[in-house]
């Protein structure tokens, strides 16, 4: 129905004397329904990196219905009933409806997984005017946590729901119950949620993987590379847990990400670190996101469960099945092998040497990391240009066939580049760093479906010459075939226009861009 | 959005009785429903407890969206909605005749809500006047309560004719009995001489002193008393209805 009416909430100090709604409305035109009494238990959801929340949205479950509500007005958008695994779920887990579609809608990718959990007590009463007329609900709450209940209520909360076409009336109850409580808050569903998860020592959204550090241009890179290095590391470290449950794949993909960012700072940031240790944890990290890397692969696949049988036509989207059954099961052993790994003595040694190496803020010896004391703000700028001018130089040598060993390679030194401008990002004004950054995006999205395809290409070339070995169904090899066309038009598709947006960022205006940004006087 | 007008040229043969329980339903199977109170003794807007707001008048219902937006109210029952009447509505006629094109009035003015709304109801005061063309035109089903009498079938011949006339689309019209009495004679000869002529429902509504009581409820009696056999014929009837091909 449209436009409902606002919905008040009202925060009252916990420890205050009791309010009793019925007396406060006692001198008001209207009376109150046979309360409703209720005891539940409340658990909001989130994903790890608090996509709901960043959306100016709240997921709750109260008994067997679990909802979503707009943060500003605590107006209910969706609900559902909780599906059997209560403690994380995915969009996949209702049956299709606004509440799935609004759950994908928030994160496709990301499980949501129960932050904390209280005890609401509530008292409902609707209010009614003369002519016992429902003109809207009050619902009184007192909100405990569920794992300190002894000490009682954190937070007490009167909300006023008017129904449609009775703001008017319902304003006159607010402004009595606001009269009569001295020190009256005005809340919405996220600051309700904000002050709960407080409590529970929670700040919603405090995880990104994204680099959030403030680096100093004038300090020297040895220090600032080990802050970025420490910042990589808490990032595997916060999804390590993620991983060993299996909740989503973000969690690995964030890993991986993070460790290639550690040795990518390692291998670039030249004369920075003692050599011999920094290749000694480069080798290290090397072989770790190897033992990482066919998970990741086959995840890739099961994201597309949908979208592949999708590109096909029906009669060849069965013959998938048996593909998607076997990644399944592959995936299933893999995985718990790398629980395994990172749950072994070998992985906490790894880890905890490494981290050992980033606490040390000595400066090396300037004989083996001549490099190490200069400042920050310079290094900044000869590694990035030097990256820069690598991938120009490399991208003008692409033939005119563009082979394949030549995109795979540029796609490289693109990523290198890549990785230096976000890590260095906080020492540029972000009006600079950001139009570079886009130029050099679209450039990577190029390549990256370019290679892609190339794996896929490959994979599936792999599986069904296994599945040819063991007797391969017709089926499965006639999808699999349909598949590969199909990866294949849009890897031509890329190859195809790779000259074209590779022109774009070779171009006066990008280097251009470059060229100020990576101008000493930029800096203050 | 699909409008149905519960509607009769003879007063009292329980227009809003049906209007009132058919919207409880329509809101409980295809949500969300507005039911629209335009007759001036407002009596559909009394059986869901409603005033309108004092500011509300026969000529901001004619100014139409905004104004019809702001004065719709949420019943007691989840996705039912009322427009309630005012008073001001005995004037609806003289000012309607004072528009441009008065029979296309309501259902321009209505336009802005059928992304709001599944069904609207009209509970529509008795006579043949310039808003019952208004109603009319803008109305998908034109739903005819009659209590089974030669009178009866006698007003509903004028209301045919009135639509020949008119170059109006008969076949919108639906008729159905009420206020059913099995034990009178002439009740039961009538229903087995029309009981099956085209226009007219199945379903028929018996006379049951329940149906008066939902004056003392305030309320749908198929809200109060779902299983009572008035509900269950309103049922029967709401459900013929969907299943007819207008709806
Ligand atoms: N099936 C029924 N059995 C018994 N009483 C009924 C039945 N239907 C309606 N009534 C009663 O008959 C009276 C008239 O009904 P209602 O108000 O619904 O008719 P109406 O056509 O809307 O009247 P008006 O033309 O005045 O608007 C009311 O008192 C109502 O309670
Ligand atoms: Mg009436």
């Amino acid at each position: 129905m449209p436009d409902l009416p606002e919905t008040t909430v009202i925060k009252i100090d916990p420890d205050s004397a009791a309010i009793s709604v019925p007396h406060i409305l006692e001198n008001t035109p209207y009376s109150l329904s046979f309360p409703e009494r209720q005891k539940t238990l409340r658990h909001y959801f989130d994903t790890f990196d608090s996509k709901a929340f960043s959306s100016g949205l709240t997921v709750q479950s109260e008994g067997r219905r679990i909802s979503i509500r707009e943060s500003s007005s605590n107006r209910i958008l969706a609900s559902d009933t909780v599906p059997s695994n209560s403690a994380c779920f995915m969009a996949a887990n209702f049956s299709p409806g606004t509440f799935s579609t609004l759950i994908s809608h928030i994160s496709r990718l990301r499980a949501f997984c129960r932050l904390a959990s209280f005890q609401v007590e509530s008292v409902k009463w609707r209010v009614l005017d003369c002519e016992e007329k429902t003109i809207g609900t009050v619902i009184d709450e007192s909100i405990s946590c569920i794992e300190s209940l002894k000490k009682g209520p954190i937070l007490h909360i009167i909300t006023l729901n008017p129904l449609r076409g009775y703001s008017q009336e319902m304003g006159t109850l607010r402004k009595a119950l606001q009269g009569e409580m001295a020190e009256s808050d005005s809340l919405d569903a996220a600051g309700i949620f904000r002050e709960l998860m407080r409590h529970t020592g929670r700040e919603p959204g405090d995880y990104s993987s994204k680099i959030t550090l403030k680096l100093d241009p004038g300090a020297q890179v040895h220090e600032s590379a080990l802050r970025l290095l420490r910042f990589t590391t808490e990032v595997m470290r916060h999804n390590e847990a993620g991983i060993r449950k299996s909740i989503d794949t973000e969690f690995l993909h964030d890993y991986r990400v993070s460790l290639r960012r550690a040795r990518s700072i390692l291998a670039q940031l030249k004369g920075v670190f003692d050599p011999e240790t920094a290749n000694r944890f480069r080798k290290e990290l090397k072989e770790l996101a190897g033992r990482t890397g066919a998970l990741r692969d086959l995840d890739v696949y099961l994201l597309q469960q949908h979208d592949f049988p999708a590109s096909l036509p029906p009669i060849l989207r069965g013959g998938l099945t048996p593909f998607f059954a076997g990644i399944t099961s592959a995936r299933k052993k893999i995985h718990r092998k790398l629980d395994r790994y990172l749950s072994s003595e070998e992985y906490r040694k790894l880890m905890s040497e490494w981290e050992a190496f980033l606490s040390i803020t000595q400066l090396p010896d300037p004989e083996k990391a001549p490099a190490a004391s200069i400042a920050t703000g310079k290094s900044a700028r000869t590694s990035i240009r030097k990256s820069w001018k690598r991938v120009i130089r490399n991208g003008r040598l692409v033939s005119r066939e563009t082979k394949d060993e030549e995109l795979h390679e540029l796609r490289i030194d693109c990523k290198k580049l890549r990785y230096l401008m976000e890590f260095f990002a906080s020492l540029f004004p972000s009006d600079r760093i950001g139009p570079a950054l886009k130029q050099l995006k679209q450039l990577q999205e190029n390549l990256g479906e370019f290679v892609d395809c190339a794996v896929q290409l490959e994979f599936l070339h792999e599986h069904l010459d296994a599945a040819s070995r063991n007797g391969c169904d017709p089926g499965l090899a006639a999808s699999i075939g349909g598949l590969m066309t199909r990866i294949y038009l849009t890897q031509e598709q890329a190859r195809s226009t790779f000259h074209a947006s590779f022109r774009t960022f070779d171009s006066d205006r990008t280097a251009a861009l470059f060229e100020e940004l990576l101008t000493e006087r930029m800096y203050k | 959005m699909k409008t149905i007008a519960l509607y009769s040229i003879k007063g009292g043969v329980g227009k809003t009785a049906a209007a009132v329980n058919l919207s409880y339903l329509s809101a409980l199977t295809s949500p969300p429903c507005l039911i629209c109170d335009l007759d001036p003794q407002g009596a559909s807007s009394y059986y869901f407890r409603i005033t309108a707001s004092k500011k509300f008048s026969s000529d901001k219902f004619l100014k139409g969206n905004k104004k019809i937006h702001s004065n719709i109210k949420a019943t007691d029952f989840e996705n039912l909605d009322l427009l309630p009447s005012d008073f001001s509505y005995r004037n609806l006629d003289i000012e309607l005749s004072e528009e441009k094109k008065p029979q296309k009035k309501l259902k321009k003015n209505l336009e802005s809500l059928s992304d709001d709304y599944s069904h609207v109801f009209f509970d529509c005061p008795p006579n043949l006047t310039l808003l019952s063309e208004s109603v009319f035109s803008a109305s998908d089903i034109i739903l005819v309560p009659m209590i089974p009498t030669t009178l009866s079938i006698r007003t509903y011949n004028q209301l045919i004719d009135f639509f020949t006339a008119n170059n109006l689309d008969r076949k919108r019209i639906r008729a159905f009995f009420t206020m059913v009495e099995k034990r009178k004679a002439m009740h039961r000869d009538i229903i087995a001489e029309y009981g099956d002529a085209p226009g007219f429902l199945r379903q028929t509504i018996p006379y049951n002193s329940e149906v008066e009581k939902m004056g003392v409820y305030r309320a749908p009696l198929t809200a109060v008393k779902p299983n009572s056999v008035a509900s269950k014929a309103y049922k029967g009837l709401f459900e013929e209805l969907m299943a007819g091909k207008a709806l």
